[in-house]
């Protein structure tokens, strides 16, 4: 059976770090980008299933991320995005621009893996 | 006693409050009680120039508003080992007189007395003996260790992943300290923050929350240098102790 493609976009390498074992752990294959630069040379060569993404990043926010994939690339992949607390003008941003669901720090694992599986399976 | 004297007092006293605040209590005393005085002033502001007063509060509602403004600062001036319970807010006088005593109460104040009382923070930093008064915190890997589905090299690697990212920010602070940017330790305080979080190391992610608020909001250098140090001192305590959780771990996985 074919992994599903996931692309993990958070600069905190101690948050990337738990959360791409436990995703692989979970089943996924996961590809993991630094920053929007890196984001985007990824969406370039493949398209994931589904994108977790961090909102403030270096280059690239979440935002933007989120724009660049409905608008650009025409992309209905789901889109969780991952936003610390306070941040609610931007997780509204967000989802008005096409986000399907967030998370917010600090992030539980497991609960990002349940929110996943929901994502993909309501595709 | 005239506005004007009034005034010139409550200036005296802010200064003072600013020289000593943050020396001697612990972070989020001193965040309570400037909050508090500032409060104060804002509002004894508009008792005395009531054109700056919303025009709906009239003066019965005002001196409400100041009556307690002045009970919230009793408030925050009880959590002093009770110094000045005694506060008398009948009069502006009274008032006064106490504030002139506060900066004496409070440099009387001992670390140690301050340090027996449990709900304290941990941090209380005194600046003259360049020293942090201990560390209660403990650190608990265990949830970690659980979220690592029980890999010990994975838990390493994220302890030490958090003490880059900690070094990082010290780094950043000193920097950009210099040219007061306060945007860019606002940033590198919201990069860490998850991550002080995630690892349950409290008084770090205390100090990194009050850090980004200064940053954000309050823009007071003075205080944001003091969380800053604060941080610097109390980050090898906090590594002392994720070393010792990882040590135990170890060894009781072994």
């Amino acid at each position: 059976m074919n992994k599903k493609k996931l692309l993990l976009a958070e600069d905190d390498e101690l948050l990337a770090s738990l959360l791409q074992f436990r995703l692989k752990k979970g089943g996924y294959d996961v590809s993991h980008s630094a920053d929007g630069k890196q984001v985007k040379e990824h969406l370039a060569l493949s398209m994931p299933d589904i994108i977790v993404s961090d909102i403030m990043m270096p280059y690239f926010s979440g935002i933007e991320l989120i724009d660049y994939v409905r608008n650009e690339l025409k992309s209905k992949i789901p889109i969780i995005i991952i936003s610390s607390a306070g941040n609610e003008e931007n997780v509204l941003n967000a989802f008005e621009l096409g986000a399907n669901d967030f998370i917010s720090k600090p992030v539980s694992p497991s609960e990002l893996l349940v929110r996943v599986a929901r994502e993909l399976n309501k595709n | 006693m005239k506005p004007k004297d009034l005034l010139f007092q409550l200036s005296h006293l802010e200064s003072r409050l600013n020289d000593f605040s943050y020396e001697k209590l612990n972070t989020e005393e001193a965040e309570h009680l400037k909050k508090s005085f500032q409060s104060f002033k804002r509002n004894l502001l508009e008792k005395i120039s009531p054109s700056n007063a919303k025009s709906h509060i009239g003066h019965t509602g005002t001196s409400q508003i100041l009556k307690r403004t002045l009970q919230s600062f009793e408030k925050s001036a009880n959590m002093l080992d009770g110094a000045i319970a005694d506060l008398n807010i009948d009069t502006y006088d009274a008032i006064i007189e106490h504030y002139k005593s506060y900066g004496a109460v409070l440099k009387s104040l001992k670390i140690e007395s301050a340090m027996k009382k449990g709900n304290r923070s941990t941090l209380i930093f005194n600046k003259s003996t360049s020293s942090l008064i201990d560390s209660s915190e403990t650190v608990d890997l265990k949830p970690i260790l659980k979220e690592c589905m029980g890999e010990i090299d994975l838990l390493t690697e994220l302890v030490q992943l958090y003490e880059q990212n900690a070094l990082e920010f010290i780094g950043a602070t000193k920097i950009h300290l210099q040219t007061v940017d306060f945007k860019q330790i606002g940033l590198a305080a919201h990069k860490i923050k998850a991550g002080l979080a995630m690892m349950k190391t409290k008084g770090l992610h205390s100090i990194i929350l009050q850090i980004e608020h200064v940053c954000n909001k309050d823009k007071d250098i003075k205080h944001l240098r003091f969380l800053c140090d604060c941080f610097a001192v109390e980050f090898p305590i906090v590594r002392r102790g994720l070393h010792d959780a990882l040590t135990d771990l170890r060894e009781n996985k072994g």
